[in-house]
């Protein structure tokens, strides 16, 4: 048997990227669960998955069951149990150095930077896994406003501040806290994303912004490298200079970066991450999942 | 793998009439399905109603199981199957009327998914609208279930297998060994919601449920007198282990 083992079932990209491997492992016929702390159940996005807690988990765990896990730091509890490990890297950290390390363990990566950088530690093969945005994000024709603007403020709160007082007439949409179905209707009646989280490692709500039709302005991230090209589909600047950034965005640059937005999140799409895993089954990583 | 015996068991209190057509229903499909399964034993559990069922006037020839103090529905299937051993458990209420084409995708799904545990099957209203495509979960506040395409045009809902995380126990076809590493229905529901909760702990164990598409049957519903209340501190127990612990569907 296949567990997913997530830190806790909240509003955390790491948790949905997760959930969402284990349900196409199920759609692939391989029987798999999430596991969390308590058992509790992400339902702050959609997703057919089982779910059991750790305490039913682990005490029946086997040599010939296989864990994986995707924070860094459950490596050391994880370890000692029976199972064997798969380490689905999904943010660069530090922590995962003794992880690439391992021999015992294999790696998947949800990023091209997570896979440069654990191949760069390890010297071993990685295997890809990709990430993928939710159906519900993707633009259904609805009318945009050009006012409207949406915004994360739980990540670079000050930034946002500062393009607000640069344009106070736009209206700011809030996505923090909302479930999956909101923020996407949100995203989809906005016309522009403001990215603020600095160093982002994973980035996923820029990506659901492109899918959902908005103009993505984005401060420079480490996880989202792969699918934000500056001046293409959308625009990279530094934290300081969002706001002007933000000022000078003329309408025919901001239906540009929708436009390239939307193709490029296409390549994102659920079914196309089911076809990656379909792929990585039959590759030797398919051994540890299959077996 | 071949699936070489099923155990079909179907409870009664008090509606004869129901239990007749149910089971003239369930020989036709019995019929068509034989050349996959070729053993089938049909129980029948009269569950405490005030006139006893008489033997000789059911079809088929069913083992009958009478028992003279109400038994919940969890508690009475497992007392039949305990008794009645088998590959393979078919649930089936005595409202439900099998189509005759009924089964045979059933058993063939479960001997081609041998990681699918439990198998349920399209059900419709008599005016032809669906009554059951499987059990979805999200839309209820309660954070219980709902039948997937209720009171819709069939031509609305899946016409392919589906997986859904839960079947209804009006007809449900189990693998005798999910039924074993779960031990059964859950005791702690009186009557509904044990069948959502067997679904649920299957999938813990990593079993796949599937509802096969067609043909669809003839399901009346909530035939079982005190059915409707019976059904509110079931969904109240329901509500108190799932809540928080069910993933919400992805909307189709």
């Amino acid at each position: 048997m296949i567990y997913y083992s997530l830190p806790g079932h909240g509003m955390y990209g790491g948790i949905k990227t997760g959930a969402q491997f284990v349900y196409h492992l199920q759609n692939a016929g391989i029987p798999c669960v999430l596991v969390t702390p308590e058992g509790l159940a992400p339902q702050w996005f959609d997703i057919s998955i089982p779910v059991i807690s750790e305490e039913t988990c682990f005490p029946s765990l086997s040599a010939a069951d296989t864990m994986i896990f995707s924070l860094p730091f459950d490596y050391e509890r994880l370890k000692a149990l029976p199972s064997k490990l798969i380490y689905h890297c999904q943010g660069t950290h530090p922590a995962m150095i003794p992880i690439c390390q391992d021999p015992d363990i294999l790696l998947f990566s949800a990023w091209p930077q997570a896979e440069n950088e654990m191949r760069h530690i390890s010297g071993r093969e990685t295997y890809d896994t990709g990430i993928a945005v939710s159906d519900v994000f993707f633009y259904d024709g609805r009318v945009k406003s050009g006012k409207k603007v949406a915004v994360m403020p739980r990540r670079g709160a000050e930034w946002i501040q500062a393009c607000q007082q640069a344009q106070p007439e736009k209206i700011y949409l809030t996505i923090d806290g909302a479930h999956e179905r909101e923020t996407a209707a949100i995203m989809k009646e906005s016309s522009i994303y403001l990215a603020t989280s600095v160093d982002e490692g994973f980035g996923l709500p820029a990506l659901e912004a492109m899918a959902a039709g908005c103009a993505v302005l984005s401060v420079p991230v480490r996880g989202g490298m792969a699918f934000l090209h500056h001046g293409k589909n959308a625009s990279i600047v530094p934290p300081e200079q969002l706001a002007t950034e933000f000022s000078q965005l003329n309408s025919t640059t901001a239906q540009r970066y929708r436009d390239y937005g939307r193709v490029t999140a296409s390549q994102y799409r659920m079914a196309a991450q089911y076809q990656k895993i379909c792929h990585l089954l039959e590759s030797r990583a398919g051994e540890w999942l299959c077996a | 793998m071949c699936i070489k015996s099923c155990t079909v068991i179907i409870l009664s209190c008090d509606r004869t009439g129901l239990l007749l057509s149910c089971l003239h229903a369930l020989e036709q499909a019995i019929s068509s399905a034989r050349q996959l399964v070729p053993s089938f034993e049909i129980v029948v559990v009269d569950n405490a109603g005030r006139f006893p069922i008489a033997q000789p006037e059911l079809p088929g020839s069913p083992k009958l199981i009478r028992v003279d103090t109400h038994h919940s529905f969890a508690a009475a299937n497992n007392l039949a199957a305990k008794g009645h051993p088998a590959e393979s458990y078919l649930l089936l209420n005595n409202d439900v009327f099998l189509h005759p084409g009924a089964l045979t995708p059933l058993f063939d799904l479960l001997t081609k998914e041998p990681r699918t545990g439990i198998v349920g099957t399209r059900l419709h209203y008599p005016d032809g609208s669906v009554q059951h495509a499987g059990v979805g979960f999200g839309e209820i506040p309660d954070g219980g279930g709902s039948h997937i395409g209720i009171g819709n045009a069939p031509a609305t809902v899946a016409q392919t297998v589906q997986h859904p995380q839960a079947v209804t126990g009006a007809c449900m076809l189990i693998r005798d060994q999910t039924w074993q590493q779960l031990e059964g229905l859950s005791l702690r529901y009186d009557f509904g919601s044990e069948d959502v909760d067997f679904c649920l702990r299957a999938g813990q164990h990593g079993w796949r449920i599937a509802c096969c598409p067609g043909p669809s049957s003839l399901h009346l519903e909530a035939s079982t007198p005190g059915r409707i209340e019976r059904d509110v501190p079931s969904r109240i127990q329901f509500t108190s282990l799932w809540k928080e612990k069910i993933t919400h569907d992805i909307p189709s």
